[in-house]
């Protein structure tokens, strides 16, 4: 390569330079996030095998995805650095300069609206609440299902309203410590409010979590860039060292907000939670509100709820109930509409199926063990996940990129600078959340979902997930009895798995003595302590949590953006690795705290109540440069590698102590953030005050010697 | 035309009362530049044999303006004394006589300065160096350490972006980095030289690619030496005996180290040179540069920086500036100043400023000519 500068000196780059400076390059970014990922990895890999015993299921698989996260990470991250934040920080630069306030007043508020639209959070929170019955909270039911469109476009327009704040916020140079105590007291009041009623209550959690979660990896990233650039040329009033910072916290609490509003709005046209009979009878028409029409109320009744719930709906007539099962059973796709699967199905007719009903649709059944032994995995295929990934990556960014490009060009009149750069990190980002975002879920939910869903084994006994078989044939003369030392007897029998007899006691339950099939669950743990709640086996999941939040902060993108941002900011007085470490451990304390909250389940606001105090007053006292650090943090921390890992925990452990959703942690998570970050600000203050000796008011030594001369 | 540079390095609690400060004192318009400030914590007793003392750094803020000749001293004196610079830790103050070349008019609003001539001048310092070291981001601190542990005063750490070949390059350039960090330090002139060769051996300057070092004179000043923190075993920290004694010194030369004795490697510094500053509107010094360097700059490195004026309605006005600092041979100075004037950035589009400070020294790998 030659190329000539301006006075016709050539400066030569051969091609072997060039490469081996890429290759440098290359190496030197995919160590940094090869570290971070391989920490949370190997922690989980460890904690699967050597402690709760368990082996790894399709660890290949596993392992591609693991591959992808490092170097869609890495990809990703480097796009962001040279792509959207220079993209985002140009046009916040040029947007005050060229634009009257009300053009920039509505590019925000269009721009927050965009960006929910482009990052849909209601994935995450559809996860949280997959098993959320009806019955039990219409109106969290409702939010996520019938009105879902509804719920994003409620955080839409309460991130749009904040960065239409923070526009307003940057221009008159307002602190974020008023907005924050109106914003926090007035969410408290909501709060308490909402305990009071039945339904709100349930609604809160997700309240409380539809903030946090939708700032997502691009958006955070481009919006803090925005911030900075807008506020350099913007601010008028007081010389804000702060910089940009608390777009983000705005955009994850008014959101909360809305929801909530909306909430009480809503609250009352839904039914009170009740029990599912009183819940599907005649007497309670608001129930039919809760779905979409009759017919989805009927389908959802018969695959979730109980046998009289379900015969309420036909005047109590068995018959009825099952001419209807039997017109679904027509035809396969109403099977899976109603129960998921052939397998679902199956299991309806075991569970409530009269005699010759079983007999009617032994051959569906049969398809299914069929389908079941071939299926595990014909169902996998990675193009797909890839393509699926591509194109939320395209949607994230694409829609974004152009509007921003669409102002700096047609309405700023400005051209890009450095756009070839940007491009390339625009293209870096797209390809790297593609990869990124397909490793996550190949890889590192998978994992998580694996360890989530054997955590409880710890402290209580479960069955073994995916564990259970049937035993055909099963023989009755082959049930032995036994003698426990106190005398009593239980029966056993004999299972010969890999060649090895087991013994395994035999529960007369799960046997079906007219089909001749044993259901056998096998049942593991506690592997620490005794009893069903074994407070030693807790200890350990609580460390598990703390380590796993801690680790999995490490490698979250937008944390890494926002900290090298604030290393720049603050020109190295608040380094990126203090920043990244004080979020890392809020996380961990976060998730003790949720998991706590899960095991024992407390409300979250009983937890999230006091947090929030805390948070008031540790504000209170900190400088506004940290306020605005710490708030947007604990924003940036809920991303894409520690919200799966962290629901995949919370959903095992709920699932086995009975609590129906993951609601909550996410935002404890956040709240515990802030208090990390702003307590270890805080802290630094003083550290930097006594060694300084900072006391401005105080006459020196030197004063005194100058009056004595 | 000849101005005055007046710098202060004071902590950020600070810094946003002397910004008012200016105002009232009659100075309209000042630059701000944040940056940080290290301090060694000397911890004593057992774990003092295993680590190296922990470098604690603190937010500054750096800011300047300029003064007609000859007012320098009395604004020294008058800032030095309402701040307490004198005393260790509380921050510096000094002076350098700059060369305006270029100007748009916005900085060139008269100033009235509130002076009182009886402000005592006998304690500002004289024979005073400063040296940048402008060197890979994440090398700052290292540097600063050695600043810190050679024991003349406090240095100043900035950002800055490196700009010049790299940008030649195409998309290549990325993968060079160009983030900087700039060490920023005034001390004593008899220790430059020793700190140089310090710098040179511990940010490896004669290897390619590490970066630069260079020192210029400085008019007068009052430094901050403040440089570690020890439990307090005395009445007075060793800090304020040092600075006390150099007040009555009058100078620093008393405390020369056995350091400078020593004999320094051979090293080919680079002369003649002077530094230019072209201080234009954010996200245009990249192009500026690039026409500065065809007439012969080498490159640049380019920082962030705050302005703050006052209009003449007396309403504050605040902005984020490029300051582009280039080190060029002295001969080749007005032919850039020409090179500049015909982009236009001297008038309202770019605001470009552009001035220049005689360099004393400098130090930089070259590739042997053969």
């Amino acid at each position: 390569m030659k190329r000539k500068n301006a006075k016709g000196q050539e400066f030569k780059v051969s091609s072997a330079e060039a490469f081996r400076w890429i290759l440098r390059y290359v190496k030197q970014k995919l160590a940094e996030q090869f570290k971070v990922v391989a920490g949370i990895i190997l922690y989980l890999i460890f904690f699967q095998i050597l402690v709760l015993g368990t082996p790894i299921l399709d660890a290949g698989i596993i392992g591609i995805g693991i591959v992808m996260v490092i170097f869609g990470l890495t990809l990703f991250l480097e796009g962001l650095l040279l792509g959207i934040m220079p993209m985002g920080e140009e046009v916040g630069i040029q947007l005050p300069q060229k634009a009257k306030s009300r053009t920039i007043l509505i590019v925000a508020l269009f721009l927050g609206i965009a960006a929910t639209f482009a990052e849909p959070a209601l994935g995450v929170l559809k996860t949280a609440g997959s098993s959320v019955q009806a019955w039990r909270a219409p109106l969290l039911y409702v939010f996520l299902n019938k009105h879902s469109a509804l719920l994003v476009a409620a955080i839409a327009i309460g991130v749009g309203l904040s960065m239409l704040l923070s526009m307003v916020r940057f221009i008159k140079g307002w602190s974020l410590k008023p907005f924050l105590y109106v914003i926090l007291p007035t969410m408290m009041l909501f709060s308490i409010l909402s305990l009071f009623h039945p339904n709100l209550r349930n609604l809160l959690g997700l309240a409380w979590d539809s903030g946090s979660v939708t700032t997502g990896p691009v958006t955070v990233p481009l919006v803090l860039a925005l911030g900075i650039g807008f506020s350099h040329v913007a601010s008028q009033g007081s010389d804000s060292s702060d910089g940009g910072f608390g777009v983000v916290t705005l955009a994850s609490l008014i959101p909360m907000l809305i929801v909530l509003s909306m909430g009480f709005a809503l609250s009352f046209k839904v039914p009170l939670p009740t029990g599912d009979v009183e819940f599907f009878s005649p007497e309670n028409p608001k129930s039919e509100y809760v779905f979409r029409d009759r017919g989805e109320m009927v389908d959802y009744a018969i695959s979730n709820a109980s046998l009289p719930a379900q015969l309420t709906l036909f005047d109590g007539q068995m018959q009825g109930l099952f001419d209807y099962v039997r017109e679904i059973a027509q035809d396969d796709d109403r099977i899976r509409e109603v129960f998921g699967s052939k397998a679902g199905f199956g299991e309806w007719i075991y569970h409530f199926g009269s005699e010759d009903f079983k007999e009617e649709f032994a051959h569906i059944i049969a398809d299914d063990a069929e389908q079941g032994k071939n299926g595990a995995m014909s169902g996998f295929n990675f193009w797909e996940y890839l393509w699926r990934n591509f194109v939320s990556a395209i949607r994230a960014i694409v829609p974004l990129t152009i509007f921003l490009l669409a102002l700096l060009y047609f309405v700023l009149r400005e051209k890009l600078r450095r756009a070839d750069e940007i491009f390339l990190g625009l293209t870096f980002a797209i390809i790297g959340m593609t990869l990124f975002g397909g490793g996550i879920e190949l890889g590192l939910a998978k994992m998580g979902d694996q360890v989530g869903s054997n955590l409880p084994v710890s402290f209580t006994e479960m069955e073994v997930p995916g564990g259970t078989r049937m035993i055909q044939g099963f023989d009755e003369s082959l049930v032995y009895q036994s003698l426990t030392p106190q005398g009593e007897t239980e029966e056993f029998f004999f299972l010969n798995e890999n060649g090895k007899p087991a013994a395994i006691v035999y529960e007369a339950e799960n046997h079906d003595p007219v089909q001749g099939v044993y259901r056998y669950i096998p049942k593991r743990g506690p592997l620490f302590g005794k009893g069903k709640f074994s407070m030693l086996g807790i200890m350990v999941v609580l460390i598990f949590a703390f380590i796993m939040g801690y680790s999995a902060t490490l490698a979250e993108p937008a944390l890494s953006a926002m900290g090298i941002t604030v290393e720049d900011v603050t020109v190295g007085a608040f380094k990126k690795t203090m920043l990244i470490q004080a979020v890392a451990i809020g996380v961990g304390v976060g998730i003790i705290l949720g998991v706590s909250q899960v095991i024992w389940n407390i409300h979250v606001f009983y937890l999230l109540g006091p947090i929030y105090v805390a948070l008031l007053i540790v504000t209170h006292f900190s400088t506004e440069e940290y306020v605005n650090i710490g708030w947007d943090s604990a924003a940036v921390t809920t991303g894409p590698i520690t919200v799966p890992l962290v629901l995949s925990m919370g959903l095992g452990i709920g699932g086995q102590v009975g609590v129906v959703e993951g609601f909550g942690i996410v935002s404890l998570v956040s709240c515990c953030t802030i208090v990390s970050v702003l307590s270890m600000g805080l802290f630094v203050n003083l550290r930097r005050k006594r060694l300084l000796n900072v006391m401005p008011e105080s006459p020196s030594e030197f004063e005194a010697e100058d009056v004595a001369a | 035309m000849k101005y005055n540079k007046v710098s202060m390095i004071v902590s950020r609690e600070i810094g946003k009362s002397i910004a008012e400060e200016l105002f009232a004192f009659g100075i309209r318009h000042h630059f701000n530049e944040i940056g940080r400030s290290s301090i060694l914590n000397r911890k004593t007793g057992f774990s003092s044999f295993f680590s190296k003392p922990a470098l604690i750094n603190y937010p500054v803020d750096i800011l300047s303006f300029f003064v007609e000749d000859d007012e320098d001293r009395a604004v020294l004196s008058y800032f030095a004394k309402k701040y307490d610079l004198r005393s260790p830790g509380k921050g510096s103050i000094f002076s350098q006589e700059i060369e305006v070349l270029e100007v748009h008019k916005e900085y060139m609003q008269k100033q009235e300065l509130r002076l009182k001539h009886n402000d005592n001048e006998n304690r500002l310092f004289r024979d005073l160096t400063g040296i940048i070291c402008v060197v890979q981001r994440g090398e700052g601190d290292k540097v600063a350490r050695v600043a810190l542990n050679y024991g003349t005063s406090v240095p100043a750490t900035t950002h800055g972006e490196g700009s010049g070949v790299r940008d030649k390059l195409g998309l290549l350039r990325i993968t060079l980095p160009s983030e900087k960090e700039l060490i920023n330090l005034v001390l004593s002139r008899h220790d430059a030289d020793a700190v140089m060769e310090l710098y040179i051996s511990e940010a490896k300057l004669d290897e390619p690619g590490r970066g630069l070092a260079y020192s210029f004179p400085i008019k007068y000043g009052m430094i901050n030496t403040k440089i570690s923190r020890s439990q307090a075993e005395s009445a007075a920290s060793i800090e304020q005996m040092v600075s006390a004694i150099d007040s009555l010194k009058g100078g620093m030369e008393w405390r020369k180290s056995s350091l400078e004795r020593e004999s320094f490697k051979n090293r080919e510094f680079l002369y003649d040179l002077a530094e230019l500053n072209l201080i234009c509107e954010e996200g245009r010094g990249t192009e500026l540069v690039e026409a500065a360097m065809s007439s012969g700059a080498p490159g640049a490195t380019i920082c962030k920086i705050r302005y703050n004026n006052l209009d003449n309605e007396m309403e504050t006005h605040r902005s984020v500036k490029e300051l582009c600092k280039m080190i060029v041979p002295e001969s080749q100075v007005p032919e850039i100043c020409e090179a500049l004037k015909k982009t236009g950035c001297f008038e309202n589009d770019a605001k470009a400023f552009l001035y220049s400070l005689p360099v004393q020294k400098a130090f930089t790998y070259r590739a042997k000519r053969y």
